[in-house]
Protein backbone atom coordinates (compact mmCIF):
# COMPACT_ATOMS: atom_id res chain seq x y z
CA UNK A 1 0.00 0.00 0.00
CA UNK A 2 2.77 2.51 0.80
CA UNK A 3 4.17 1.63 -2.41
CA UNK A 4 1.15 2.60 -4.48
CA UNK A 5 0.56 5.46 -2.42
CA UNK A 6 4.20 6.61 -3.27
CA UNK A 7 3.45 5.90 -6.82
CA UNK A 8 0.28 7.38 -6.51
CA UNK A 9 1.98 10.93 -5.19
CA UNK A 10 4.53 10.76 -7.61
CA UNK A 11 2.28 10.49 -10.52
CA UNK A 12 0.02 13.44 -9.18
CA UNK A 13 2.86 15.57 -8.45
CA UNK A 14 4.64 15.13 -11.34
CA UNK A 15 1.09 15.95 -13.49
CA UNK A 16 0.61 19.18 -11.66
CA UNK A 17 3.97 20.59 -12.48
CA UNK A 18 3.50 19.60 -15.92
CA UNK A 19 0.78 22.17 -15.96
CA UNK A 20 1.50 25.06 -18.11
CA UNK A 21 0.53 27.64 -15.75
CA UNK A 22 -0.07 31.14 -17.94
CA UNK A 23 0.99 34.87 -16.76
CA UNK A 24 -0.52 35.93 -13.85
CA UNK A 25 -2.68 39.16 -14.50
CA UNK A 26 -0.36 42.49 -14.35
CA UNK A 27 -1.69 43.20 -10.89
CA UNK A 28 -0.04 39.76 -9.62
CA UNK A 29 3.55 40.63 -11.43
CA UNK A 30 6.55 40.94 -9.49
CA UNK A 31 7.53 44.18 -7.79
CA UNK A 32 10.03 45.61 -11.01
CA UNK A 33 7.16 44.60 -13.94
CA UNK A 34 4.09 45.67 -12.01
CA UNK A 35 5.73 48.71 -10.52
CA UNK A 36 3.87 50.85 -13.47
CA UNK A 37 0.67 49.51 -13.21
CA UNK A 38 0.63 49.91 -9.47
CA UNK A 39 1.53 52.95 -9.45
CA UNK A 40 -1.52 53.43 -12.43
CA UNK A 41 -3.80 51.94 -10.28
CA UNK A 42 -2.94 53.52 -6.94
CA UNK A 43 -3.00 56.98 -8.84
CA UNK A 44 -6.34 55.92 -10.17
CA UNK A 45 -7.45 55.07 -6.43
CA UNK A 46 -6.53 58.43 -5.10
CA UNK A 47 -7.53 60.09 -7.84
CA UNK A 48 -11.46 58.82 -8.46
CA UNK A 49 -13.71 59.64 -6.39
CA UNK A 50 -16.04 58.50 -8.38
CA UNK A 51 -16.34 54.58 -9.48
CA UNK A 52 -15.89 52.35 -11.97
CA UNK A 53 -18.67 51.55 -13.54
CA UNK A 54 -20.39 52.02 -16.98
CA UNK A 55 -23.67 50.68 -18.43
CA UNK A 56 -24.68 50.82 -21.90
CA UNK A 57 -26.47 48.54 -23.90
CA UNK A 58 -25.70 48.05 -27.14
CA UNK A 59 -27.04 47.05 -30.47
CA UNK A 60 -23.35 47.84 -31.97
CA UNK A 61 -21.82 45.92 -29.04
CA UNK A 62 -24.00 42.91 -29.34
CA UNK A 63 -23.10 42.88 -32.91
CA UNK A 64 -19.62 42.84 -32.26
CA UNK A 65 -19.58 40.44 -29.97
CA UNK A 66 -22.69 38.49 -30.53
CA UNK A 67 -24.45 39.25 -27.09
CA UNK A 68 -25.65 42.28 -25.34
CA UNK A 69 -23.01 43.66 -23.11
CA UNK A 70 -23.89 46.24 -20.50
CA UNK A 71 -21.80 48.97 -18.94
CA UNK A 72 -22.47 50.75 -16.27
CA UNK A 73 -21.11 54.23 -15.14
CA UNK A 74 -21.91 55.05 -11.22
CA UNK A 75 -21.16 56.56 -8.39
CA UNK A 76 -20.65 54.92 -5.17
CA UNK A 77 -22.30 57.58 -2.96
CA UNK A 78 -25.62 56.89 -5.01
CA UNK A 79 -28.35 54.06 -5.05
CA UNK A 80 -26.72 51.53 -7.30
CA UNK A 81 -29.18 48.95 -9.00
CA UNK A 82 -29.01 45.77 -6.66
CA UNK A 83 -27.26 43.66 -9.61
CA UNK A 84 -24.55 45.87 -9.84
CA UNK A 85 -22.01 45.31 -6.74
CA UNK A 86 -21.15 48.76 -5.13
CA UNK A 87 -17.53 49.63 -5.10
CA UNK A 88 -16.67 52.03 -2.82
CA UNK A 89 -13.40 54.24 -2.73
CA UNK A 90 -12.35 53.02 0.68
CA UNK A 91 -12.28 50.15 -0.40
CA UNK A 92 -10.41 50.82 -3.46
CA UNK A 93 -7.63 52.57 -1.40
CA UNK A 94 -7.83 49.71 0.84
CA UNK A 95 -7.55 46.96 -2.27
CA UNK A 96 -6.65 49.09 -4.92
CA UNK A 97 -5.54 45.94 -7.36
CA UNK A 98 -9.13 45.00 -6.61
CA UNK A 99 -11.93 46.40 -9.01
CA UNK A 100 -10.63 47.10 -11.99
CA UNK A 101 -10.31 43.02 -13.08
CA UNK A 102 -14.38 42.49 -13.63
CA UNK A 103 -16.12 46.07 -13.62
CA UNK A 104 -19.39 45.49 -12.74
CA UNK A 105 -21.69 44.65 -15.94
CA UNK A 106 -18.69 43.31 -17.97
CA UNK A 107 -20.01 39.57 -18.98
CA UNK A 108 -18.28 36.91 -17.31
CA UNK A 109 -16.26 35.88 -20.07
CA UNK A 110 -14.32 39.45 -20.23
CA UNK A 111 -11.07 38.38 -18.95
CA UNK A 112 -8.72 41.51 -17.56
CA UNK A 113 -5.83 41.65 -18.97
CA UNK A 114 -3.88 44.81 -18.10
CA UNK A 115 -4.76 48.41 -16.75
CA UNK A 116 -2.81 51.47 -18.36
CA UNK A 117 -2.44 55.14 -17.96
CA UNK A 118 -3.01 57.17 -21.15
CA UNK A 119 -2.26 60.81 -19.46
CA UNK A 120 -2.96 63.21 -17.01
CA UNK A 121 -5.54 66.00 -17.29
CA UNK A 122 -6.18 67.86 -14.39
CA UNK A 123 -6.12 65.89 -12.07
CA UNK A 124 -8.22 62.98 -13.11
CA UNK A 125 -5.94 60.54 -15.50
CA UNK A 126 -7.53 58.75 -18.12
CA UNK A 127 -7.28 55.31 -17.34
CA UNK A 128 -7.93 52.33 -19.80
CA UNK A 129 -8.32 48.55 -19.23
CA UNK A 130 -7.64 45.88 -21.20
CA UNK A 131 -10.12 42.91 -21.79
CA UNK A 132 -11.00 40.04 -23.48
CA UNK A 133 -14.76 39.41 -24.39
CA UNK A 134 -15.15 35.95 -26.11
CA UNK A 135 -11.35 36.13 -26.61
CA UNK A 136 -11.56 39.09 -28.51
CA UNK A 137 -9.95 42.82 -27.18
CA UNK A 138 -11.94 45.47 -26.10
CA UNK A 139 -10.29 48.56 -24.41
CA UNK A 140 -12.66 49.95 -22.14
CA UNK A 141 -10.87 53.48 -21.66
CA UNK A 142 -12.42 55.08 -18.03
CA UNK A 143 -12.21 58.61 -17.00
CA UNK A 144 -13.84 60.80 -14.30
CA UNK A 145 -12.96 63.96 -15.20
CA UNK A 146 -13.33 66.68 -12.17
CA UNK A 147 -13.40 69.65 -14.18
CA UNK A 148 -16.73 70.44 -16.26
CA UNK A 149 -14.96 72.98 -18.01
CA UNK A 150 -13.03 70.73 -19.67
CA UNK A 151 -14.67 68.01 -21.05
CA UNK A 152 -15.38 66.94 -24.19
CA UNK A 153 -19.07 66.47 -24.86
CA UNK A 154 -18.54 64.02 -27.74
CA UNK A 155 -20.51 65.28 -30.98
CA UNK A 156 -20.49 62.22 -33.51
CA UNK A 157 -19.28 64.13 -36.68
CA UNK A 158 -16.24 65.69 -34.32
CA UNK A 159 -15.66 62.47 -33.00
CA UNK A 160 -16.01 60.61 -36.54
CA UNK A 161 -12.97 63.17 -37.60
CA UNK A 162 -11.02 61.47 -34.47
CA UNK A 163 -11.61 58.11 -34.22
CA UNK A 164 -10.89 55.72 -37.31
CA UNK A 165 -13.94 54.17 -36.87
CA UNK A 166 -16.92 55.40 -35.09
CA UNK A 167 -19.39 52.31 -34.19
CA UNK A 168 -21.95 53.80 -31.74
CA UNK A 169 -22.52 57.47 -29.46
CA UNK A 170 -25.07 57.00 -26.89
CA UNK A 171 -26.60 58.67 -23.53
CA UNK A 172 -26.85 55.96 -21.28
CA UNK A 173 -26.18 57.42 -17.74
CA UNK A 174 -29.19 58.60 -16.27
CA UNK A 175 -27.16 60.24 -13.35
CA UNK A 176 -28.98 63.74 -13.11
CA UNK A 177 -25.01 65.73 -13.33
CA UNK A 178 -23.63 63.14 -15.39
CA UNK A 179 -22.97 63.81 -18.95
CA UNK A 180 -23.61 59.51 -19.75
CA UNK A 181 -22.05 59.56 -23.41
CA UNK A 182 -19.72 56.90 -24.45
CA UNK A 183 -18.22 56.78 -27.47
CA UNK A 184 -17.65 53.27 -29.25
CA UNK A 185 -14.56 53.02 -32.11
CA UNK A 186 -12.85 50.28 -33.39
CA UNK A 187 -9.14 50.27 -33.87
CA UNK A 188 -8.34 47.52 -36.28
CA UNK A 189 -10.35 44.41 -34.62
CA UNK A 190 -10.14 45.87 -31.51
CA UNK A 191 -13.22 47.89 -30.01
CA UNK A 192 -12.27 50.89 -27.84
CA UNK A 193 -15.10 52.08 -25.95
CA UNK A 194 -14.84 55.53 -23.82
CA UNK A 195 -16.93 56.19 -21.02
CA UNK A 196 -17.58 59.59 -19.59
CA UNK A 197 -19.66 60.50 -16.61
CA UNK A 198 -18.06 64.04 -16.68
CA UNK A 199 -16.16 64.02 -20.21
CA UNK A 200 -13.30 61.12 -20.90
CA UNK A 201 -11.34 63.11 -23.48
CA UNK A 202 -9.81 66.35 -23.37
CA UNK A 203 -12.11 69.12 -24.68
CA UNK A 204 -9.30 70.40 -26.72
CA UNK A 205 -9.01 69.02 -30.28
CA UNK A 206 -5.04 68.51 -30.61
CA UNK A 207 -4.82 67.33 -26.91
CA UNK A 208 -7.65 64.99 -27.81
CA UNK A 209 -6.39 63.50 -30.93
CA UNK A 210 -3.28 62.80 -29.18
CA UNK A 211 -5.06 61.31 -26.19
CA UNK A 212 -6.45 58.54 -29.00
CA UNK A 213 -3.10 58.38 -31.01
CA UNK A 214 -1.34 57.09 -27.38
CA UNK A 215 -4.30 54.73 -27.10
CA UNK A 216 -4.29 52.98 -30.27
CA UNK A 217 -0.85 53.50 -30.18
CA UNK A 218 -0.52 51.45 -26.64
CA UNK A 219 -3.19 49.10 -28.26
CA UNK A 220 -0.10 48.21 -30.92
CA UNK A 221 2.16 47.60 -28.38
CA UNK A 222 -0.87 45.05 -26.30
CA UNK A 223 -0.80 43.15 -29.49
CA UNK B 1 4.00 35.20 4.70
CA UNK B 2 4.56 37.30 7.65
CA UNK B 3 6.21 39.92 5.51
CA UNK B 4 3.15 40.10 3.18
CA UNK B 5 1.19 40.21 6.21
CA UNK B 6 3.24 43.10 7.18
CA UNK B 7 2.57 45.05 4.09
CA UNK B 8 5.53 44.15 2.39
CA UNK B 9 5.10 44.68 -1.33
CA UNK B 10 8.02 42.26 -2.29
CA UNK B 11 6.70 39.65 -0.50
CA UNK B 12 2.85 39.97 -0.76
CA UNK B 13 3.78 39.85 -4.66
CA UNK B 14 6.07 36.88 -4.37
CA UNK B 15 2.87 35.28 -2.48
CA UNK B 16 0.85 36.17 -5.13
CA UNK B 17 2.68 34.58 -7.59
CA UNK B 18 2.62 31.37 -6.04
CA UNK B 19 -0.68 31.42 -5.45
CA UNK B 20 -1.58 31.91 -8.50
CA UNK B 21 0.35 28.96 -9.86
CA UNK B 22 -1.23 27.11 -7.13
CA UNK B 23 -4.63 28.09 -7.38
CA UNK B 24 -4.77 27.23 -11.17
CA UNK B 25 -3.27 24.35 -10.87
CA UNK B 26 -5.78 22.93 -8.39
CA UNK B 27 -8.62 24.90 -10.34
CA UNK B 28 -7.56 23.07 -13.49
CA UNK B 29 -7.64 19.38 -12.33
CA UNK B 30 -11.15 20.18 -10.75
CA UNK B 31 -12.57 22.24 -13.67
CA UNK B 32 -10.88 20.96 -16.40
CA UNK B 33 -10.79 23.85 -18.23
CA UNK B 34 -8.34 26.62 -18.80
CA UNK B 35 -10.27 29.30 -19.16
CA UNK B 36 -12.03 28.74 -16.10
CA UNK B 37 -9.01 28.33 -13.68
CA UNK B 38 -7.89 31.21 -15.08
CA UNK B 39 -11.09 33.07 -13.50
CA UNK B 40 -10.71 30.78 -10.47
CA UNK B 41 -6.98 31.44 -10.03
CA UNK B 42 -7.81 35.54 -10.03
CA UNK B 43 -10.66 35.48 -8.16
CA UNK B 44 -9.01 33.12 -5.56
CA UNK B 45 -5.80 35.90 -5.50
CA UNK B 46 -7.73 38.70 -5.18
CA UNK B 47 -9.56 37.06 -2.15
CA UNK B 48 -5.95 36.56 -0.95
CA UNK B 49 -5.19 40.26 -1.56
CA UNK B 50 -8.26 40.58 0.93
CA UNK B 51 -8.15 38.16 3.32
CA UNK B 52 -4.88 38.18 3.99
CA UNK B 53 -5.18 40.68 6.70
CA UNK B 54 -7.61 39.11 8.80
CA UNK B 55 -6.02 35.65 8.20
CA UNK B 56 -4.90 34.93 12.07
CA UNK B 57 -2.40 31.65 11.61
CA UNK B 58 0.00 31.78 8.77
CA UNK B 59 -0.09 27.87 8.94
CA UNK B 60 -4.00 27.82 8.06
CA UNK B 61 -2.81 29.58 4.51
CA UNK B 62 -3.19 26.76 2.32
CA UNK B 63 -6.06 25.30 3.73
CA UNK B 64 -7.54 28.26 3.31
CA UNK B 65 -5.93 29.27 0.09
CA UNK B 66 -7.46 25.78 -0.84
CA UNK B 67 -11.20 26.12 0.54
CA UNK B 68 -11.48 29.32 -1.26
CA UNK B 69 -10.01 27.91 -4.79
CA UNK B 70 -12.51 25.04 -4.09
CA UNK B 71 -15.66 27.06 -3.60
CA UNK B 72 -14.55 29.29 -6.28
CA UNK B 73 -14.76 26.18 -8.06
CA UNK B 74 -18.06 24.98 -7.06
CA UNK B 75 -19.50 28.37 -8.47
CA UNK B 76 -17.84 28.17 -11.75
CA UNK B 77 -19.25 24.39 -11.86
CA UNK B 78 -22.75 25.97 -10.87
CA UNK B 79 -22.49 27.41 -14.79
CA UNK B 80 -24.19 25.56 -17.65
CA UNK B 81 -21.70 26.09 -19.68
CA UNK B 82 -17.96 25.33 -18.31
CA UNK B 83 -16.45 23.46 -21.34
CA UNK B 84 -14.19 20.60 -20.61
CA UNK B 85 -10.60 21.05 -22.05
CA UNK B 86 -10.17 17.79 -24.71
CA UNK B 87 -6.36 17.05 -23.36
CA UNK B 88 -7.62 16.28 -19.92
CA UNK B 89 -9.04 13.05 -19.22
CA UNK B 90 -12.88 12.83 -18.95
CA UNK B 91 -14.58 10.39 -16.55
CA UNK B 92 -17.47 10.14 -18.75
CA UNK B 93 -17.49 6.61 -20.26
CA UNK B 94 -14.83 4.85 -18.54
CA UNK B 95 -12.73 3.67 -21.15
CA UNK B 96 -9.43 1.95 -19.69
CA UNK B 97 -8.20 -0.01 -23.05
CA UNK B 98 -4.10 0.90 -22.88
CA UNK B 99 -1.60 2.62 -21.45
CA UNK B 100 -3.71 4.21 -18.21
CA UNK B 101 -1.58 5.84 -15.84
CA UNK B 102 -2.26 6.79 -12.16
CA UNK B 103 -3.18 10.16 -13.34
CA UNK B 104 -5.49 8.96 -15.39
CA UNK B 105 -7.29 6.51 -13.40
CA UNK B 106 -7.96 9.67 -10.99
CA UNK B 107 -9.75 11.97 -13.63
CA UNK B 108 -11.93 8.82 -12.95
CA UNK B 109 -12.92 9.15 -9.80
CA UNK B 110 -16.05 10.84 -8.47
CA UNK B 111 -14.93 14.70 -7.11
CA UNK B 112 -16.06 13.24 -3.89
CA UNK B 113 -12.89 11.23 -3.76
CA UNK B 114 -11.09 13.05 -6.92
CA UNK B 115 -10.09 16.12 -4.75
CA UNK B 116 -9.02 14.61 -1.81
CA UNK B 117 -6.43 12.79 -3.87
CA UNK B 118 -5.50 15.62 -5.67
CA UNK B 119 -4.77 17.83 -2.57
CA UNK B 120 -3.12 14.93 -0.33
CA UNK B 121 -1.01 13.35 -2.87
CA UNK B 122 -0.44 16.23 -5.96
CA UNK B 123 -0.77 19.74 -3.70
CA UNK B 124 0.87 17.70 0.03
CA UNK B 125 -2.18 18.89 2.31
CA UNK B 126 -2.61 17.20 4.67
CA UNK B 127 -5.63 15.60 6.02
CA UNK B 128 -6.39 18.28 8.41
CA UNK B 129 -5.71 20.83 6.30
CA UNK B 130 -8.13 19.61 3.48
CA UNK B 131 -10.65 18.97 6.38
CA UNK B 132 -10.72 22.60 6.41
CA UNK B 133 -10.43 22.86 3.17
CA UNK B 134 -13.39 20.97 2.30
CA UNK B 135 -15.55 21.22 5.37
CA UNK B 136 -15.41 17.90 6.61
CA UNK B 137 -14.53 16.11 9.10
CA UNK B 138 -10.38 14.88 9.31
CA UNK B 139 -11.94 11.50 9.34
CA UNK B 140 -13.87 11.68 6.84
CA UNK B 141 -11.13 12.85 4.48
CA UNK B 142 -8.97 10.06 5.61
CA UNK B 143 -12.56 7.39 4.86
CA UNK B 144 -12.27 9.26 1.41
CA UNK B 145 -8.89 9.09 0.51
CA UNK B 146 -8.74 5.33 1.44
CA UNK B 147 -11.82 4.54 -0.51
CA UNK B 148 -10.50 6.46 -3.29
CA UNK B 149 -7.07 4.03 -3.26
CA UNK B 150 -9.48 1.35 -2.99
CA UNK B 151 -11.18 2.10 -6.28
CA UNK B 152 -7.82 3.33 -7.59
CA UNK B 153 -6.20 -0.01 -7.03
CA UNK B 154 -9.25 -1.78 -8.30
CA UNK B 155 -9.55 -0.15 -11.61
CA UNK B 156 -5.73 -0.07 -12.11
CA UNK B 157 -5.32 -4.00 -11.41
CA UNK B 158 -5.87 -5.47 -14.86
CA UNK B 159 -3.30 -3.46 -16.17
CA UNK B 160 -0.92 -2.47 -13.89
CA UNK B 161 -0.70 -5.21 -10.83
CA UNK B 162 2.05 -6.75 -12.64
CA UNK B 163 4.65 -3.42 -11.89
CA UNK B 164 3.13 -2.53 -8.82
CA UNK B 165 4.06 -6.20 -7.57
CA UNK B 166 7.66 -5.61 -9.19
CA UNK B 167 8.02 -2.34 -7.37
CA UNK B 168 6.90 -3.57 -3.78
Amino acid sequence: MIEFESRLSTALRASFAAIDVPAAPSFLRPPQARRRTFAALLTFAAAIALCIAVKAEGPALARTFGQTLSFFVRTPDRDLPATVPAISFDAALRTPEFAVVRPAGLPRDARFVSAQRFSEHGTAPILAFNYLVHGRPLLLVESHERHPGDTWKPDPAEARSDARTVVRITNTCDLADCSGQMTMFRVGTTSVLIAASQGALSANPSERRAQIARIEAAMRHER
Amino acid sequence: MEAARAGDQRALAQLLEQSWSWTYRLALRVLRSPDRAQDVAQDACLAVLRGLPRLRDAGAYRGWLARTTLRLCTQQQSRPDVELDANLPSNDGADLEGALDLTAAVELLSQTLRVPVLLFYGLDLTTAEIAEALEIPDGTVRWRLAEARRKLRGTLEPTCAAPLEKTS
